[in-house]
């Protein structure tokens, strides 16, 4: 999870942020970590690249990216 | 063409590690670095804007030149925001980010919060957003700093009641190479020296 954490603030250029200041369940968008919609495009690019998932359902993502232990969730079930 | 009702509020710029701010050095931020004098100026200024750090880089010289030229200047505080425009020039249009982008596509997967830095204007949208200006705004391409050019274009906007207020000027990067200046032009006479012609943004451009 911590790793994973790594991982979104470097992805995501969230300089202000440590990676231990994200809650394991805390909302990522709107209230959480403030994400815009080009920041959900820039998670998927982490999930093809750091695990080699491709997110096709878009129905999906907004399960999927709701905190950093859904998407450690939908790593582990995915994962290539 | 009227004259004389314009004058230059302020004026700012940004070339080889110094930042200038109506013709003063800002002196609490040093840099070796175009990455290091924007994160320095960015903690000099306590922003706390986290969109910047998400800015490709003529972004960020466009961005934080304009927060050291509108920095306590309250000319704008009784301005409809509709009615505050901008008008910027560069030789490189988005290039250097371009280029970036390009090669990420060669590598395989692309990012799209660079591609979205892929178009000049981009940076004219994130001082609006930052400032909630709402006028009429526009980026031109030109090989050099055509400033004659520039000030009849704002006197157009101004003197039709399009805009009350311009931020103009040259924002340029490519590589290592950068250098920008911006000005700020609102009704009012503060004396020859600040009135909006060439000749004066020609004086405040060559102090940058």
């Amino acid at each position: 999870m911590q790793n994973l954490k790594v991982q979104i603030v470097d992805q995501l250029n969230l300089k202000d942020i440590k990676p231990e200041d994200i809650g394991d369940d805390q909302p990522l968008f709107v209230e959480g970590l403030g994400l815009d919609s080009i920041d959900a495009l820039e998670l998927i690019v982490l999930l093809q690249q750091h695990y080699g998932i491709k997110l096709t359902k878009a129905e999906e993502g907004p399960e999927v990216f709701r905190s950093v232990t859904s998407m450690a969730k939908y790593i582990t079930a995915n994962k290539k | 063409m009227m004259s004389g009702q314009f004058c230059i509020s302020a004026f700012a710029g940004i070339n080889n590690e110094r930042i200038i701010r109506n013709g003063g050095i800002i002196s609490d931020v040093n840099a070796t670095s175009f990455d290091g004098l924007m994160d320095a100026a960015y903690g000099s200024m306590s922003l706390a804007y986290p969109k910047f750090h998400k800015m490709d880089s003529l972004s960020k010289l466009g961005f934080m030149t304009s927060e050291y030229l509108l920095m306590n200047n309250s000319s704008l505080e009784t301005i409809d925001k509709t009615k505050v425009g901008l008008v910027i020039s560069n030789k490189s249009s988005s290039l250097d980010t371009d280029l970036k982008y390009h090669n990420m596509l060669m590598k395989g997967i692309a990012s799209p919060a660079v591609f979205v830095y892929t178009l000049p204007n981009i940076l004219i949208g994130e001082i609006c957003i930052r400032n909630k200006f709402k006028g009429e705004s526009v980026f031109f391409i030109t090989d050099t700093y055509n400033i004659s050019n520039q000030v009849s274009y704002i006197n157009l906007l101004l003197n039709s009641g399009i805009l009350e207020a311009c931020i103009g000027g040259w924002v340029e990067l490519m590589k290592d190479s950068y250098k920008s200046f911006l000005y700020l032009v609102t009704k009012g006479d503060s004396g020859p020296e600040k009135e909006f012609k060439e000749d004066n943004l020609l004086k405040m451009f060559n102090q940058i």
